[in-house]
């Protein structure tokens, strides 16, 4: 855990100094050390612009959305009993970013209502909402009888990545050129859009899952054993999946909604965890949390430097590092259960 | 309600009805379908009772009613003189544990872990609690003969090992007597299923000895264990009663050696017998005769 957390220090302090214009280290540390207060020593003003208001923005949303959608997955594995369950793989993600869009391309018209009354926050909750209908939908189509089908979930998402791609689609369309420069961002996933606006809402939102799931851990370990088995334990079952629902879906469309589509971030970083910890979600949960935030933030890093000046979006990095770790994933899969 | 209280004999007094397993009168239709109809049966502390009964005849369901996973649609199911629904499920968790036939386990948990589980509902905020709780564990994991699968992960393990692992889980979970040392209940669904010969003696063995309050530890507590088995030489050795479903109704209760007599088994199980006694113990012995 010490490791993890000296990690996401270094990995941050690099994402805060490497950029078009490099920053020392020593730099970066004076810097944040006058935010908190400590005696500023001498910075190149430029340096410290960059620094509060590009840098570290992003750096924090970064370790915020990272730290969300490991922990969601974490959590969502647990609910699904499946080390496949992904919220971009089962369909969350999708249809999160449906909820999202229709808010950007109708906010104006259909649904100005909708929009006028929840003001900046018609985003993010449009968001959860959309994440918490779709992982309710596929839980139910899933799961019978306390057991879940891997074959049925896989599926169910593959439907519902297909629907909201449509419903995605078909709102691309109708959108106008402002509107479609926000959505190309949103099919693709970045930290681009990191302002300390967004952030605030962001971490308003993922707080909550990322200190709540972790004190659920006994009970997502229970659950693990099966439903009726958890319930012999003396946990509340329905309860307390409905809470862990929420709170994964709370942590996904807050995600999406700052940053749109980023992939198998879910996915792999539970799993690297789990061999090397072992899955009991007292360490996996918040291991994830600090994971996900320090292999984000080094997909934006490398999102941002790989083809500098323009930037690749982060959701293509990951995706393409994550495709390849699923499919090994699977064939693993297949040669001992499925 | 009050129908339930209607339902109950007269005869019963409320100290009896306190230390109880009790189903009363209880039916469960699904589908159209009568799995169980008009059961009447009672698990006493220090005892072991045995479940039989053909594929289908509602073992499962029944003690799935008892183990209050399935609400019975007549009839009511009573712990310690209290309905099962009225208990808090972590109350209900301290007093009885309930092993499954499998678990959809899938997580490479240590066999530790697994039997640490057991513990969930006894867990507080204290430290020492989560010492004393490996503590246990380990000692349900011997208790279990598993000891030596401790740190092995649970998805290495072979189907009768994983058996005795859950077993240790829930062994785990009714480990200490509660205060006032009031009635526990061990609920098993088919223990000795994928096991050994060697190990289902020993499993038995070591279930009827935590009943007749010989083991080791714990020291003296008031426990009931119902065991669904196949076995019915298993049966008569190790229950003190033995009850008999045939199609979700109680054909028979009663010591092995009123209940499991030929005409019975050939009702029940459709299956010619002999009934001899056995050489070295009191219990009948009960060899199948060729179809």
């Amino acid at each position: 855990m010490l490791a993890l957390v000296s990690l996401v220090l270094i990995v941050a302090l690099l994402s805060i100094a490497i950029g078009p214009v490099t920053i020392p280290p020593a730099d970066v540390l004076r810097a944040l050390g006058g935010l908190a207060g400590l005696p500023a020593g001498e910075i190149a003003p430029q340096h410290e612009a960059v620094i509060l208001s590009i840098r570290l923005p992003r750096t924090v949303l970064g370790l915020l959305v990272g730290a969300g959608l490991a922990v969601a997955g974490a959590a969502m594995q647990g609910l699904f009993r499946n080390p496949l369950a992904d919220p971009s793989l089962i369909g969350v993600s999708a249809g999160a970013a449906l909820a999202a869009v229709s808010v950007i391309v109708l906010g104006a018209s259909g649904l100005a209502g909708v929009t006028a009354f929840l003001g900046p926050f018609s985003l993010p909750i449009a968001a959860f909402a959309g994440g918490l209908v779709t992982t309710l939908l596929v839980y139910r189509l899933a799961s019978s009888e306390g057991r879940t089908s891997v074959t049925t979930l896989l599926l169910a998402g593959i439907a519902i990545n297909a629907l909201c791609g449509a419903g995605t689609g078909l709102l691309t369309y109708l959108a106008d050129d402002q509107q479609l420069r926000t959505l190309t961002f949103w099919s693709m996933g970045s930290l681009g859009g990191a302002t300390w606006p967004a952030v605030g809402s962001a971490a308003l939102m993922i707080a909550l899952p990322l200190l709540a799931l972790p004190l659920l851990a006994r009970t997502l370990n229970a659950l693990l054993l099966g439903e009726a088995e958890a319930g012999h334990l003396g946990i509340a079952v329905q309860q307390m999946q409905r809470i862990i629902v929420a709170l994964a879906a709370l942590a996904v469309g807050a995600a999406v909604a700052v940053s749109g589509i980023i992939g198998f971030v879910g996915l792999v970083v539970p799993h690297l965890l789990r061999l090397a910890l072992g899955p009991d979600h007292g360490f996996l949960l918040p291991g994830s949390a600090l994971l996900g935030g320090a292999l984000l933030l080094l997909a934006d890093l490398l999102a941002r430097t790989l083809v500098t000046p323009a930037e690749l979006p982060i959701g293509i990095l990951t995706a393409l590092l994550g495709g390849p770790f699923f499919l090994a994933l699977l064939l693993r899969w297949r040669r001992t259960a499925l | 309600m009050i129908s339930g209280r209607q339902i109950q004999p007269a005869a019963t007094g409320p100290a009896s009805v306190t230390n109880t397993l009790r189903a009363v009168g209880i039916g469960v239709q699904r589908g159209g379908r009568s799995l169980l109809a008009e059961v009447d049966l009672a698990l006493g502390t220090g005892e072991v009772l045995v479940l039989l009964g053909a594929n289908g005849a509602g073992k499962s369901t029944l003690m799935k009613c008892l183990a209050g996973e399935l609400g019975a649609d007549q009839g009511q199911v009573l712990l310690n003189g209290r309905e099962l629904h009225r208990w808090r499920a972590l109350e209900l968790a301290r007093r009885r544990a309930v092993l499954p036939q499998a678990s959809p386990l899938s997580f490479p948990f240590t066999a530790l872990e697994v039997a640490r589980m057991g513990r969930i509902p006894h867990g507080g905020a204290r430290a020492s609690s989560e010492a004393d709780d490996l503590t246990i564990a380990a000692e349900a994991l011997a208790a279990a003969e598993a000891e030596h699968l401790a740190e092995r992960r649970y998805t290495t393990l072979s189907g009768g090992e994983r058996q005795r692992v859950h077993l240790a889980r829930v062994l785990a979970q009714l480990w200490e007597p509660l205060p006032g040392d009031e009635p526990q209940w061990l609920l098993l669904d088919e223990p000795t299923a994928s096991l050994d010969l060697a190990h289902q003696h020993g499993v038995l063995a070591l279930v009827r000895r935590w009943a007749h309050r010989l083991g080791r530890r714990p020291v003296a507590r008031r426990l009931g264990v119902l065991v669904v088995l196949h076995d019915l030489n298993l049966a008569a050795q190790y229950g003190d009663r033995v009850a008999i479903l045939k199609q979700g109704r109680l054909l028979a209760s009663g010591t092995p050696a009123e209940v499991l007599q030929p005409e019975q088994i050939q009702t029940a199980f459709g299956l010619p017998v002999r009934v001899i006694p056995h050489p070295d113990s009191e219990c009948p012995l009960i060899i199948p005769r060729s179809m």
